[in-house]
């Protein structure tokens, strides 16, 4: 029980917490206004892991600086995928567009194994290994990074749906399809802009996961789920849910696997999953979309 | 133009007993078409050479575990996204039952099929509760629970080294032909299975569920019962065929038997083939199996590129599959086909 008691273990779950917050908030926004679950969701994510890397690797870019260059590389993906993939059958019933997601995951997989082939990899600046001390207890300075972005991220998502003339668009096509179609909002292109911001907060996420963990085609699917957990945790009342979600996880991976054994870690998590499911399938503080 | 999901969900009864004697030769040709097919499937691996009696096995497992997808999946309506819990159990139960039991393949066979029913009990009450989204995605998070479950119990398991089974005596060509005909006994057994139940209370009853669990529900259908009793069977299906799995690769780790990319591999050939349908997943794994033989063969790496493509095309051109295609031939044009664009985009 000593690992309840120690600081660093907290901090450390609230550092990795911020990380799934992060990769999860775009998870949430698509499931949210487009009834979507985004298998690629993971594979968006490891897309901008491999964008930083080759940024860092070929150009020397610092992989925080090259920060907008993840965003625009995903926010284009994203839009054209939407646009004129996801788009095309994204009334169908749900069960469809899971697989029309997983079977974007597949080809996005090989098309990583085909370029980068299947090595874990990881972006490792000069600072990577430096860590801010305080109160007896080591923050290593990405994930620091990771934690401010994540409540920065979180804090532009809220903003840009709640005060925003394209975020009241996109709250009034995710609370009703038809009177937002009545009212001359454009679903197509509100679908398009949607997920191509989330893909672009994947692409974030994808950047900061680069420099505190090693990462690799195989990856994917792990992070797809985990941004499930964090989401349904969470659940779709707003980012801030999100936010919360990671954090929850983050604690209870890290927590839980310093007192069962790291091993464990995933078997937490995955465990987590089954159990909101079941007992409170909208989430810890869901509402039933983003209309709040 | 295309038929609603319940006009081919409710099968004509009343019409089954005063069938015109022209339906009954039909019905009598397929019946004879059927048993050609199946004694052509019996004798085939005697006449082939053992790479193809190999690539024979995998389809009719991919078929086998297709066709347990479609009971829960395709009848019920409640598309599991984890079905391969149900086969890595099986492969497990009977590996676990033949080395540290020392029981003989034919019981250890049925002990696979047993732990992967008495899982899908257990899980089936609460997991079966959840709809849409919630369910797909609990039986993904299961998968995966079992798969560290299996990979932490090391003790029993093998953990992630995995473990060895005991190899048979047979030569390995008769022993490539004992699985293939286990498989395929396996697959008919499946298929009779759905032929009878698509006709029977529990089939309706089930059908009656995906159109409207509520409505069901209403007319006395009782539902919990006839969900769980769909996942049970099609797990005992799916654990047969993980045991003969394991049997025949004769080495097995967690990785291999609870992959989640083969989980959906079989729902799109079920998909593909025809959910809700007798034929549907044979079909799609006839196709698909070979299909993604061949790409094996011909791209090494990029074999996974032509799944994922078909795929996206499957779900954009023909979500309600080839037998439904098959079925529509005589009107089909090129706008039908666009059909399923126009009624679901934005």
């Amino acid at each position: 029980m000593d690992a309840l008691l120690t600081g660093q273990n907290w901090a450390n779950g609230i550092l990795l917490g911020s990380l799934y917050a992060v990769a999860a908030v775009g998870f949430g926004m698509i499931w949210g206004v487009l009834n979507v679950i985004n298998l690629a969701q993971g594979a968006m994510i490891v897309a901008g892991a491999y964008v930083s890397l080759v940024l860092f690797t070929h150009f020397g870019i610092d992989p925080y600086l090259g920060l907008p260059v993840n965003i625009l590389v995903l926010f284009v993906f994203g839009w054209l995928l939407q646009r004129y993939v996801i788009n095309l059958i994204v009334r169908a019933p749900m069960f469809m567009t899971l697989l029309l997601t997983f079977g974007i995951d597949l080809m996005l997989t090989v098309f990583f194994l085909g370029v980068f082939h299947t090595d874990p990899r990881q972006v490792n600046p000069t600072y990577s290994s430096t860590g801010v001390h305080a109160f007896g207890i080591v923050f290593p300075v990405t994930r620091l990074v990771a934690l401010v972005l994540a409540v920065a991220a979180t804090a532009f998502v809220s903003i840009l749906l709640n005060r925003t003339e394209l975020g009241m668009k996109i709250r009034a096509t995710s609370m009703d399809f038809e009177g937002a179609q009545l009212v001359g909002i454009r679903i197509a292109s509100i679908y398009a802009m949607t997920f191509a911001i989330a893909a672009a907060l994947a692409g974030v996420a994808g950047g900061l996961l680069s420099t505190t963990e090693t990462f690799s085609p195989a990856d994917t699917g792990a992070l797809t789920l985990k941004s499930f957990v964090v989401v349904a945790l969470g659940g779709l009342g707003s980012a801030w849910a999100a936010l919360a979600g990671g954090l929850i996880l983050g604690l209870a991976e890290v927590v839980g696997g310093a007192i069962l054994g790291v091993s464990y870690s995933n078997l937490i998590s995955f465990a987590i999953l089954i159990l909101i499911l079941i007992v409170r399938p909208s989430g810890l503080l869901g509402r039933r979309s983003y209309a709040s | 133009m295309a038929e609603s999901p319940t006009e081919t969900a409710a099968p004509p009864i009343a019409i089954e007993a005063e069938r015109p004697p022209a339906a009954n030769r039909k019905r009598g040709l397929q019946l004879v078409v059927l048993g050609a097919l199946l004694l052509v499937a019996i004798v085939l691996p005697f006449v082939l050479d053992d790479y193809l009696v190999r690539v024979g096995t995998t389809i009719a497992m991919l078929a086998v575990l297709a066709a347990s997808w479609n009971l829960i999946g395709g009848y019920a309506g409640y598309p599991s996204f984890g079905n391969a819990v149900f086969f890595g159990l099986g492969a497990y139960g009977g590996a676990i039952a033949m080395l540290r039991l020392g029981l003989p393949f034919p019981a250890a066979l049925l002990c696979g099929g047993l732990v992967s029913t008495a899982l899908a009990l257990l899980i089936g009450l609460p997991v079966l509760r959840l709809r849409g989204h919630y369910f797909a995605i609990a039986t993904l998070g299961i998968l995966s629970a079992m798969q560290q479950i299996v990979i932490l119990g090391d003790k029993v398991t093998g953990g992630g080294a995995g473990l060895t089974l005991p190899l048979s005596p047979l030569s390995l060509e008769t022993f490539d032909e004992l699985i293939y005909l286990v498989m395929l006994a396996i697959l008919v057994a499946v298929v009779v299975f759905t032929f009878v139940m698509a006709r029977s209370r529990l089939g309706y009853g089930l059908v009656a569920i995906r159109e409207n669990e509520v409505a069901a529900r209403v007319m006395g259908v009782n539902t919990t019962l006839y969900k769980v009793t769909a996942f049970a069977i099609c797990a005992f299906f799916s654990g047969l065929a993980g045991s003969t799995y394991g049997y025949w690769l004769s080495a097995l780790d967690p990785y291999v038997a609870f992959d989640s990319s083969y989980n959906v591999l079989l729902v799109v050939i079920a998909i593909f083939g025809g959910a809700g349908t007798v034929a549907g997943p044979i079909v799609g794994a006839i196709i698909l199996g070979g299909l993604s033989e061949w790409l094996r063969g011909v791209f090494v790496q990029y074999h996974l590129l032509g799944f994922g493509i078909v795929i996206v095309l499957v779900v954009i051109f023909a979500p309600r599959g080839l037998v439904d295609l098959w079925e529509r031939r005589h009107n089909l044009t090129f706008a039908s086909l666009l059909e399923n664009i126009r009624s679901n985009s934005v």
